[in-house]
């Protein structure tokens, strides 16, 4: 499997991350050499297993689903955007809908 | 009184007698921890500890209260204390402050426990060296050139260059056990479910554990016992009652260790086979000389798909960081690029320009191996062999009660060495990441130096839940070999003993 600049691209839109141009021969080729590194799973049979999805041993337990009052400023500062109570993000109104 | 020498119980003792104060304590540590500031140990260190340690002073130290009561530590910089920064040792996080306790940092508040400072680490824990730092590389205090080991390379550093009494990591893969073992001290990844993520940022979350590291067997456990149990914050800690296993050490194991029977070491014959250097073959041959004269026994044991399990790791690990990671989108907190068109460059931009290349790689890598056309030959089989990773350690532990085995290959690489290869750089996890895997505790205690006069590190990984054993074995082994235990780097290297 060769990563492909166009491979490239279509992760980076899933993954929601810029990647510039310059950087993308030196990640195709890191990204190939590891995903090659992990075809040597293929070799392995796995038919008769189940996978594992999480590390959970034994005696999980859930707590009771109720609410619990917090202080939002503290959070809101971490924002470098706000209004008010809210997290302020660009207009994604175009003139076109209004 | 040198207090670099002093165990826990002893400084809690002292305290105790009025014979020091937990100021004296804490200054002593924050004026080391400036004056070896080259080390970069610290992203944060908090003046303020002083006046905790002055409160603490004044309210009292008596006999009933908590043993870390006046005690200093350190934190790595991926839990929550509140009121300071978290970073994670990335610009994403260079400024936010976390808004609550995680759980670990709770007790130790309650416990009366003094935090110094938040250690340096690889940015959101992705690394082995220690070099991924958007705060700079740390240093080994062993040998200023070389790395320190990762993740939570400036919790080692701290503890193993004397800079806190004790210290916090989080192991994912060995990111507690590689950085203690290059530094000379002990650390523990505990079974998955001992201890409580709330509050702490999430890497990969089926495999992430908080772990203690220490000089010694006793503030290992003392620091263990303090975090460890369940908690409702966390729905996968286990509900299982954790005991404390300091007491376990001083009460039943003390004096009596020659009725302790749970002797027999499991040795991965077939793992240690290639690529581990001569140095670190003989110390695990001394320490089984060491643990023979105890009267432990050893048997062969065989891990058939430990072969795997790095390319299972870097699979799961990265397909469950891409998802964690996507909570930083330059909105809610975090880095917000000041150079965007429209709200989905706003997102794309401010990850792209503040995720440092580790993180970057693995982002695209996890979202990769999780995509559409690829989920089936990647994670899904990734997940499957995890299966056959974890049964192989329960049958190898019907075996015996432990198994033994290096932490690393090798010893501490020079600063730079692996920086250009990432494939290289993962295989230094090679002999970590299979108990994170498997879910099994680990604990790693140093074993001695190797020709350069850096130290070697050890591990004995046991079956779910059974820290017992592993803190027990290991306390023999401080016992008959104290000089093993207890050193600080900079103190020997200073007077130029063991190089």
């Amino acid at each position: 499997l060769k990563i492909t600049n166009e491979l490239i691209d279509k992760i980076a839109v899933l993954a929601c991350l810029k990647i510039k141009d310059s950087e993308k021969p030196k990640l195709s080729e890191q990204l190939t050499q590891i995903l090659g590194h992990m075809r040597v799973l293929d070799e392995v049979d796995v038919k008769a297993t189940a996978p594992m999805y999480h590390g959970c041993v034994e005696g999980k337990e859930l707590r009771a689903d109720e609410v619990r009052p917090f202080d939002p400023a503290p959070i809101m500062k971490n924002s470098c955007s706000t209004d008010d109570d809210h997290f302020a993000v660009p207009n994604i109104i175009t003139g076109d809908d209004e | 009184v040198n207090l670099l020498e002093l165990s826990i119980p002893a400084l809690a003792k002292m305290l105790r007698d009025k014979k020091i104060s937990s100021r004296e304590i804490t200054s002593f540590y924050l004026e080391r921890a400036k004056k070896h500031s080259k080390l970069n140990s610290y992203i944060t260190i908090l003046e303020g500890a002083l006046d905790q340690a002055n409160k603490i002073d004044k309210d009292g130290i008596n006999t009933g209260d908590h043993i870390l009561r006046g005690i200093p530590y350190s934190l790595k910089d991926n839990m929550n204390a509140s009121g300071v920064r978290t970073t994670c040792a990335s610009r994403v996080l260079e400024n936010y402050v976390a808004s609550y306790d995680s759980t670990v940092s709770k007790r130790l508040k309650d416990s009366g426990a003094v935090l110094l400072g938040k250690t340096n680490m690889d940015e959101f824990a992705m690394g082995s060296s220690n070099e991924n730092s958007h705060f700079g590389i740390v240093r080994n205090p062993w040998d200023q050139e070389r790395v320190p080991g990762g993740s939570s390379g400036g919790s080692a550093v701290s503890v193993s260059a004397g800079l806190a009494q004790f210290s916090y990591g989080t192991d994912t893969g060995g990111s507690v056990r590689l950085p203690a073992a290059f530094n000379g001290i002990s650390g523990l990844k505990p079974t998955y479910g001992r201890v409580s993520r709330y509050g702490i940022v999430a890497f990969a979350s089926s495999l992430d554990q908080v772990g203690p590291m220490a000089r010694n067997i006793e503030d290992l456990a003392i620091a263990y016992d303090a975090v460890a149990g369940p908690d409702p914050m966390d729905t996968t800690t286990s509900i299982k009652p954790q005991e404390s296993l300091y007491e376990y050490l001083s009460k039943e194991i003390s004096g009596k260790e020659a009725s302790f029977s749970r002797k027999k070491i499991g040795i991965p014959r077939d793992m240690l086979k290639d690529g581990v250097s001569p140095d670190v073959l003989g110390s695990l041959d001394e320490t089984k000389k060491i643990l023979s004269g105890m009267g432990f026994t050893f048997v062969d044991v065989e891990l058939p798909n430990s072969k795997y399990a790095l390319d299972v790791y870097y699979i799961i690990a990265t397909g469950e960081a891409s998802s964690n990671l996507s909570r930083y989108d330059g909105v809610h907190y975090g880095y917000r690029t000041k150079d965007y068109k429209d709200l989905k460059e706003l997102y794309s931009v401010s990850r792209g320009e503040s995720f440092g290349d580790e993180v970057r790689r693995r982002i695209m890598l996890g979202t990769f191996v999780l995509s559409a056309g690829y989920y089936d030959a990647y994670f899904s089989k990734a997940a499957k062999v995890r299966t056959m990773i974890k049964k192989d350690f329960e049958r190898a532990l019907e075996k015996c009660d432990s198994i033994l085995m290096p932490v690393s290959p090798v010893t501490a690489f020079k600063i730079g060495e692996k920086t250009s290869d990432p494939l290289t750089m993962y295989l230094s996890d090679i002999f970590t990441i299979s108990m994170n895997l498997a879910a099994v505790p680990a604990l790693t205690f140093p074993s001695g130096f190797d020709s350069h006069g850096l130290p070697i590190g050890m591990q004995l990984a046991g079956r779910h839940f059974d820290e017992k054993t592993l803190f027990a074995t290991a306390w023999m082994i401080q016992k008959e070999r104290p000089e093993l235990f207890n050193n600080v780097a900079i103190e020997k290297t200073d007077k130029g003993k063991s190089r």
